[in-house]
């Protein structure tokens, strides 16, 4: 069996930088975002030194950070959980999106500014500034980042097509 | 994915940790033993369960002591602090032993003394490049560098004993960063008056000896090819072959002591760290404040080691581990090479970038970024 510490520094130098990048794009708070990183790593750590076993480190990393962004959310906004996962999808969450609309609303972004977009994507509310951070930011396919929301694939399309339709009218308006 | 999502993706690439934050991060992380828990200071961590077994008692609690009285606000602060200045002191009597004391394993061990190693060295370039470098000071940083590289190479030798692949990574970024520190130092000896000069030269030469005997092969051959005016892909070449040279000899001398190592499982670690090492000087290459015509110099010689992973990938693919591990042993050695000097030209002065790469800065016209000779000046 590969050493743990070999397995999680090989992972450390690979993704820490970029589970650092997505709490800071939730967070906007560097020292926050640092903490959450380090947390993220020291828990996982720990999970997989109980026995138990990873089946794929990188999603479970995402997932793990997730959780302690929440809980930062929790402790500093008194946001409660529900909010956050549901904002405006409201009760009824499998819409589905015709292929033709959100190819057509990525088409439209070509115009803009992507610097300017990174900003201001990070003032999006939660949960489409997760759904586009782990879409274009971290590079995730759909069905990688329902995997790691715990949502359906449906659900998060609508959310990236809402957060973009955000995004563009940020940048239209600013 | 269109353009927009491609340049988003790479504007966001510039959100990352800093040299130093990563470095404490993994100090902290890899120095620290099972069932962990963080208390919320800058990267001390204190093990609850720990502080019950004996042999940690007087460790933790003597952590958890010094920390509560400076408070981590004041830790934090001393870490980049020089010598002569109020924190320093703090720095290195009372935060760096920490962090060795936590530091368990062999490979924590390996990091953190090359970390202190070479916080060492880039105190006395700090120093150099301020002209503010004496006798004295010189002497200690020397001392010091000594100590903890020695400490370092020790604890990566038992790395490689245990876990031979292993051990050539951490050997890898140890040589990588004594190669090129001891050419940041003769740059700046280069640049300044007599006093900094010789001070200089002598932690340079310090530094130096450190390297492996691979590293000062493929620094010779290098050298040798760009006194020759070789192209850039020409001197990686060169590099290569040294490198490839002595890990087939390494590798037919073990074949013949009856040890054949296996170098397959070498081969794939060393291409993941290179491909991720070659990423974060493209990174450090987008961050720095050079010249147009040095930045596509720069971009050129990334370039070329792309070239070279891409060979490593095809020997792979032929079953020639051998080969494939010593391109990305020469790919990861380079790109850590290229992320010191853009580190340096950040830290220091952005002029040393290209005399270090064996660039010819047309900004400056004649190549030299200072008064006279550099080791890598251009007629």
């Amino acid at each position: 069996m590969r050493d743990l510490q070999v397995e999680f520094g090989d992972a450390f130098e690979r993704w820490s930088d970029e589970l650092f990048r997505h709490a800071l794009m939730r967070l906007s708070d560097r020292d926050k975002a640092l903490e959450v990183t380090q947390e993220c790593f020291l828990r996982t750590m720990q999970y997989a030194r109980s026995g138990k076993v990873i089946e794929q480190l990188r999603p479970f990393l995402y997932r793990t950070l997730r959780h302690l962004i929440i809980d930062e959310y929790r402790r500093t906004k008194a946001v409660s959980l529900e909010a956050m996962t549901e904002s405006e999808d409201g009760p009824t969450l499998d819409t589905v999106l015709p292929p033709d609309e959100s190819n057509t609303l990525e088409s439209a972004m070509e115009r803009f500014d992507a610097a300017r977009a990174a900003g201001l994507l990070t003032t999006l509310p939660e949960p489409y500034r997760e759904a586009l951070t782990l879409r274009y930011i971290d590079g995730m396919s759909v069905p990688e980042v329902a995997a790691i929301v715990g949502v359906s694939e449906n659900v998060v399309s609508v959310r990236v097509h809402r957060g973009l339709k955000k995004l563009k009218d940020l940048l239209e308006h600013e | 994915m269109n353009t927009f999502f491609k340049k988003l993706k790479n504007e966001a690439r510039h959100i990352r940790m800093s040299t130093g934050e990563k470095a404490r991060m993994r100090a902290a992380l890899f120095g620290v033993p099972s069932s962990a828990q963080v208390v919320r200071t800058p990267y001390v961590f204190i093990s609850p369960p720990a502080l019950l077994r004996g042999r940690w008692v007087t460790r933790s609690f003597a952590a958890v002591a010094l920390v509560a009285v400076l408070g981590g606000g004041t830790a934090f602060a001393s870490e980049g602090s020089l010598p002569g200045q109020p924190l320093y002191g703090v720095k290195v009597g009372i935060v760096e032993p920490i962090k060795v004391a936590l530091a368990t394993t062999p490979a924590a061990k390996a990091t953190v003394n090359a970390q202190i190693a070479q916080t060492r060295v880039e105190e006395a370039e700090a120093l150099a490049q301020n002209g503010a470098l004496d006798a004295t000071t010189s002497q200690m940083l020397a001392d010091d560098f000594d100590k903890h590289a020695q400490e370092a190479q020790t604890a990566q030798a038992q790395v490689a004993a245990e876990n031979p692949d292993e051990g050539t990574k951490i050997e890898v970024a140890i040589n990588s960063s004594l190669q090129a520190h001891a050419a940041i130092l003769t740059q700046l000896a280069a640049r300044d008056g007599e006093r900094t000069r010789t001070l200089a030269t002598f932690l340079a030469d310090k530094v130096a000896a450190r390297a492996s005997s691979t590293a000062e092969v493929a620094i010779e051959d290098e050298n040798k090819a760009s006194g020759s005016d070789a192209s850039t892909s020409e001197r990686m070449i060169s590099v290569t072959s040294a490198v490839r040279t002595d890990a087939e000899a390494t590798s037919s001398d073990q074949e013949h002591k009856g040890g054949g190592r296996d170098f397959s499982n070498l081969a794939a670690a060393l291409k993941d760290r290179a491909a991720q090492a070659l990423e974060d000087a493209q990174s450090a290459l987008a961050d720095a404040q050079l010249s147009a015509s040095t930045t596509v110099q720069i971009q050129a010689q990334l370039s070329a080691l792309q070239g070279l992973m891409d060979d490593g990938s095809a020997a792979l693919s032929t079953g020639d581990y051998a080969g494939a591990a010593a391109d990305f042993k020469a790919v990861l050695s380079r790109a850590l090479i290229t992320q010191a000097y853009l580190s340096a030209g950040q830290r220091l002065n952005p002029d040393i970038v290209a005399p270090l790469l064996q660039i010819h800065d047309r900004n400056h016209g004649d190549g030299n970024s200072g008064g006279g000779d550099s080791i890598n000046s251009h007629d």
